[in-house]
């Protein structure tokens, strides 16, 4: 069985006079972990929705992205009101054909829910949730269906260190069970730790696609220096 | 298919759920208890549009009354859940798991137009339970119809106003315009242009009066269903003969159809400019 690849050709995004993604091109095979770090604002977040089918290019394409079961991660949203956490995912585990009926979905739901540490909020609001809380919801929501690939924008920004320790643990079971990972995050550290490879992105550029061992081979300090020297003391 | 139907039972589960959404289902409940208790209690026809399907002139005020808040209640319910959706990145979420803009946009409207519909529902059953007092089903399902078919029209403008509006208070705001509009304004006008019409210029124009506004479509399709089109003038009364006619019903039936479908599009359309 050949291995599947992701790739995506000189993409471009404009939202208005703003030009969110210039021209970006890059692949990525099965099983292999992205990290996509930038000041705000660079592109990463315009990159990771249309991966997600979720935001159009207005040029440019994506190849290969349909033979991949997909999962999103949002950076936040807007919980719809009157809808529990448990009733939230149940829905979204019918939408991912991760369960046909509502013993089987609740089921899931549930399981998904313990696994982030939800199990006790499952009957609240999802609404009324703390955004760490929410932001561990969104990430049970991208487990449901047993995705091949997962996008994830910021999906760390957060969560208490706990949680943080928890989410690298599973990003890293992921990882082992073969899923495609594609993360965004403002961390360089956080990163180079855990992808394989780091984008970085400026003004809708891809500046530079380093292996993450060129990110520690500077150091804690001086990865965060080489990243303000890349891209101009960090004003976006 | 399949998984609109998931969007749409979503939609009616979460709504039936709110707070907001229970006071107007008593609220409707209470309107159409009293059009059906008073539908019996007798007098004169009154000149309300579902003053054709009712013998009493109060009861043909709060049948009116009952259309004003379902065309209401539709609209800005539709317009704030599709807003909201839009705005807050669920539509987007839903569909990175692979579901269609049609598929969600078709699943989402079913369900908040059989929202009202339940409520409606559950209000009839209490009516019914006191069927004796009341004027009976020869009342109750023509304004059922009547009050279904607008809820569900104004649902799918409000989907659009949704989608297109950048924000939710924008989407609010276009809403109630578009609904006061074409539930007041436009028939007011109408009336005023309608009688210095000659006959052979009022009748087409009636036809274009009738077809292009949803609740004028609605309150004269009642008209006609109750035989009344006459006292309102010939030409109305020329075209009451045409909707009666199983060639009329299938031309009212597609005007109401393209009232839901070009909303709809428009909506589809809208999301894809969003994205």
């Amino acid at each position: 069985m050949s291995a599947r690849f992701l790739r995506v050709s000189a993409l471009s995004k404009r939202y208005g006079a703003l030009l969110a993604l210039d021209g970006v091109s890059f692949e990525v095979g099965e099983g292999q972990c992205l990290a996509l770090i930038g000041p705000n604002g660079a592109g990463k977040s315009s990159l990771l929705r249309i991966l997600g089918g979720t935001a159009r290019a207005d040029s440019g394409k994506v190849e290969g992205i349909e033979s991949f079961r997909l999962a999103y991660v949002p950076d936040r949203l807007e919980f719809p009101s009157s809808t529990s956490a448990l009733d939230w995912l149940v829905f979204l585990a019918r939408l991912k054909g991760a369960a046909r009926r509502r013993p089987e979905a609740d089921a899931v739901a549930r399981r998904a829910l313990e696994s982030v540490g939800l199990g006790d909020v499952a009957d609240k609001e999802a609404s009324g949730l703390s955004r760490g809380m929410q932001q561990r919801l969104l990430f049970a929501q991208a487990l449901l269906g047993e995705p091949d690939i997962v996008l994830m924008d910021e999906p760390a920004s957060a969560l208490d260190p706990i949680w943080a320790i928890d989410w690298k643990e599973k990003l890293a079971s992921l990882r082992r069970s073969g899923t495609t990972v594609i993360f965004s995050t403002h961390r360089v550290g956080e990163a180079s730790a855990l992808a394989d490879r780091v984008l970085l992105f400026h003004r809708g550029r891809l500046l530079r696609d380093e292996a993450s061992g060129y990110w520690r081979a500077f150091g804690e300090g001086g990865a965060e220096r080489r990243f303000l020297e890349l891209v101009g003391g960090g004003a976006a | 298919m399949t998984r609109s139907l998931i969007v749409t039972g979503r939609e009616v589960s979460r709504i039936s759920r709110g707070k907001p959404q229970q006071v107007a289902f008593v609220f409707f409940a209470a309107i159409a208890l009293g059009a059906f208790v008073l539908a019996g209690s007798g007098g004169h026809a009154g000149t309300g549009a579902i003053a054709a399907a009712g013998p009493g002139r109060l009861a043909a005020s709060i049948s009116n009354l009952l259309l004003v808040a379902s065309s209401l209640a539709g609209i800005l319910v539709a317009a704030l859940s599709f807003s909201l959706d839009e705005t807050g990145g669920m539509a987007a979420l839903v569909r990175s798991c692979g579901l269609g803009r049609r598929e969600y946009i078709l699943g989402k409207f079913a369900g908040l137009a059989i929202a009202p519909a339940v409520l409606i529902g559950a209000a009839t059953i209490v009516v019914l339970a006191i069927a004796e007092r009341g004027g009976g089903f020869a009342f109750l399902v023509p304004l059922l119809a009547l009050v279904l078919a607008t809820a569900a029209v104004y649902a799918a403008w409000g989907s659009y106003f949704g989608t297109f509006s950048r924000s939710t208070l924008a989407a609010a705001g276009v809403s109630l315009a578009f609904w006061f509009a074409t539930l007041f304004l436009y028939e007011a006008l109408g009336w005023a242009i309608f009688p210095v019409l000659p006959y052979r210029a009022a009748k087409p124009a009636l036809a274009l009066f009738l077809a292009a506004n949803p609740a004028e479509a609605l309150r004269l399709g009642a008209i006609f269903l109750g035989d009344r089109g006459a006292t309102l003038g010939p030409e109305f009364y020329y075209w009451q003969i045409f909707f009666r006619s199983p060639m009329g019903v299938a031309v009212g039936l597609a005007i109401l159809a393209a009232h839901i479908v070009v909303p709809l599009s428009l909506t589809a359309a809208a999301s894809r400019r969003r994205a």
